[in-house]
């Protein structure tokens, strides 16, 4: 990537895109431009030929049990190599992650893992990537627990963190990278001071939300703008040359800009504008359909946040001065956890950058407050907020695709006793004696389900004297209640819930309704409970977790 | 092995000769795809139930992701 910006931006070969140095005015103009070109082109042909999403790791973890697209993998980290390249205010930690996740499910699924396994690769693929990203096993593997797995179980641990160690090692031999950062001086935060980083936190989650929204006003504007799909990378490589023509450092990932700021410190109006012009350049990006993330970014803009904070403060205390960068590192943690939703990974990211405990105590004030703030008020993380504006219900990487995938048609009973509506009640009370079975469902010539007769009502002794003439269909009931075989468990509960029922007949579809099996109450909610059971036991890497001690027989004698 | 192969085929015709050399090395092929099989699905079964051999997986991918990463940087 860094010989790509050497190349397309005639930057030196030893800096970094967002340093904004030796950007040629002219490639600026272009690059942008031509990329977005590009990148549009590419994604309508392969939207020609495809209609769904691409999986992403969290997507995959919750919906899909951990399958996800190597194919698409690849491609997804090819646009974001394009999207870096053409100098979008994105990092390529997206990229990363979902190459790494992908190629880990592909493994999985090659060796036939089971679903917990499965999910628990998909999350040691994406924290390697992570780790190798930052040169930072621990906020690699934090990343996973936090952000693809959606929870940490000591069942994870070593997968994760043994694959976020080799790949940290593995990058850090390859380049001789030490840090992520290196933020020079000693650490001296004053105990007094500490309640600054919670107004830091405060500050930090404003700036989240408000980027999280400025992506989604920056895609309103070009769908209302009816342009078409194909020119929104483009247009947007326009406003991002615009941008950058005023603010250079606005471009690329923005760990070169990092850097920078904690080598050299900028005035007040410069570091509010510029922190201005990433949060603009950055929701363009990815608004107008650059690919890539937010990572980078937002550490980027945490930085520039806690720069201004710092000087604000030392305005009024010119001791805290000194501790400049403590605050550039917490308001980095704390932007960066409020957009990502990884608080932990966070603060590892920066304790594995500084080395100093000290400053992990400011970041996690700042961390925890700008995380919490975002979640309560907000209650999305960007890559879930991502997946509301899709129309998905989905708040972290939690497992609830099983849910969908335990429906009626796999849990119904195809045994149904159907019985024709034109059946005499005489011929039919022949044919069921009382307790042969509890329901019998009528439908009429053409299959079609109309009602349900409770066997128990066919014997009632109240309508011997009515049998004469009476037929199936006069007994039949509730032609409303019935199940389909898409529906999830859960809807089916919600169902017998609402109708009070302790059975319902299963349809083919609304337009088709032939009875095609039923499905009982208590049946559903014993699945239900032992599913539970399962997953949480599979999660946790413990097969007999809800065994305590030996059941009681039946032939064992009650004290 | 090989070499009782050499012997016995001594006396035959040289066409015959290549022929069934040909069919011993389709054999031999047929037979060590069929081991390579046997061994993978028996991986495929280890690492199914096996929590120590997929973390030895995790960490060599671990490894491979790295010097991915490092090489798209």
């Amino acid at each position: 990537m860094t010989w790509l910006h050497v190349y397309d931006f005639g930057i030196p070969a030893h800096r970094y895109l967002s340093e904004g140095i030796g950007i040629s005015r002219i490639r600026l103009l272009f690059v942008p431009l031509i990329g977005g070109l590009l990148l549009g082109l590419a994604a309508r042909a392969v939207r020609a030929r495809r209609f769904s999403e691409i999986v992403d790791p969290i997507e995959a973890n919750a919906l899909h049990g951990g399958r996800m697209s190597l194919r698409d993998s690849i491609w997804l980290t090819f646009t974001t190599v394009i999207s870096n390249a053409a100098g979008a205010s994105l990092g390529m930690e997206a990229g990363y992650s979902q190459l790494g996740a992908g190629l880990y499910s592909s493994a999985g699924r090659w060796f036939r893992l089971r679903r917990a396994d499965l999910r628990v690769f998909v999350t040691a693929g994406a924290g390697a990537a992570i780790a190798a990203a930052f040169n930072a096993p621990l906020a690699g593997a934090f990343y996973g627990y936090e952000l693809i797995l959606g929870s940490y179980t000591t069942r994870a641990l070593a997968p994760v963190v043994v694959a976020a160690v080799c790949a940290a090692l593995t990058q850090r031999g390859m380049s001789h990278m030490q840090a992520l950062f290196e933020v020079g001086g000693s650490f001296n935060v004053p105990s007094e001071s500490y309640f600054l980083f919670a107004l830091l936190g405060l500050v930090a989650a404003g700036v989240s939300v408000a980027t999280m929204q400025a992506v989604t006003w920056t895609e309103r504007g070009l769908r209302a703008s009816k342009v078409p799909d194909w020119t929104r990378p483009a247009i947007g490589g326009v406003v991002l040359s615009a941008l950058a023509l005023f603010a250079p450092q606005v471009l690329g990932s923005g760990h070169g800009a990092v850097q920078f700021h904690f080598d050299l410190r900028s005035t007040l109006p410069a570091l509010a504008f510029l922190l201005v012009m990433k949060l603009l350049a950055s929701a363009v990006s990815v608004g107008s359909g650059f690919r890539g993330g937010l990572f980078s970014s937002s550490l980027f803009l945490g930085t520039l946040l806690g720069a201004l904070f710092a000087q604000t403060a030392a305005y009024f205390s010119p001791a805290l001065a000194s501790e400049h960068n403590v605050f550039m590192l917490a308001g980095m943690g704390a932007v960066a956890a409020g957009i990502i939703g990884a608080p932990l990974t966070m603060v590892f990211l920066v304790l594995e950058a500084t080395g100093d405990f000290q400053v992990a105590i400011a970041v996690v004030i700042a961390v925890t407050i700008s995380s919490t703030i975002v979640r309560v008020l907000f209650g999305y993380s960007f890559a879930t907020w991502r997946f509301h504006q899709r129309g998905l219900s989905i708040r972290g990487a939690h497992d609830v695709g099983w849910i969908s995938d335990m429906n009626v048609g796999r849990l119904m009973r195809s045994d149904a006793k159907t019985v024709p509506e034109n059946l005499g009640l005489k011929a039919l009370r022949a044919a069921y004696p009382a307790g042969s079975t509890k329901r019998l469902y009528v439908v009429e010539g053409s299959g079609h389900y109309i009602g349900t007769i409770d066997t128990a009502d066919l014997h009632d002794s109240e309508i011997d004297d009515a049998l004469d003439g009476a037929v199936a269909g006069d007994l039949a009931e509730a032609p409303e209640q019935f199940l389909l075989p898409s529906e999830n468990i859960r809807s089916a509960l919600a169902r017998f819930d609402t109708l009070q029922v302790e059975t319902l007949p299963v349809l083919l579809s609304r337009s088709q309704p032939t009875v095609v099996g039923y499905m009982t109450e208590a049946y559903a909610l014993k699945r239900y409970s032992a599913e539970l059971e399962r997953m949480r036991s599979a999660e946790l890497g413990q097969r007999d977790l809800f065994s305590i001690g030996p059941l009681p027989s039946s032939k064992t004698p009650v004290p | 092995m090989e070499h009782r192969r050499g012997h016995g085929e001594a006396g035959l015709t040289p066409g015959r000769s290549v022929k069934s050399s040909a069919i011993d090395h389709g054999a031999g092929l047929q037979q060590a795809m069929r081991r390579a099989r046997a061994l993978l699905m028996a991986i495929q079964r280890d690492l199914r139930d096996a929590e120590p051999s997929q973390i030895i997986l995790c960490a060599a991918m671990g490894g491979f992701i790295g010097v991915v990463v490092d090489l798209l940087r």
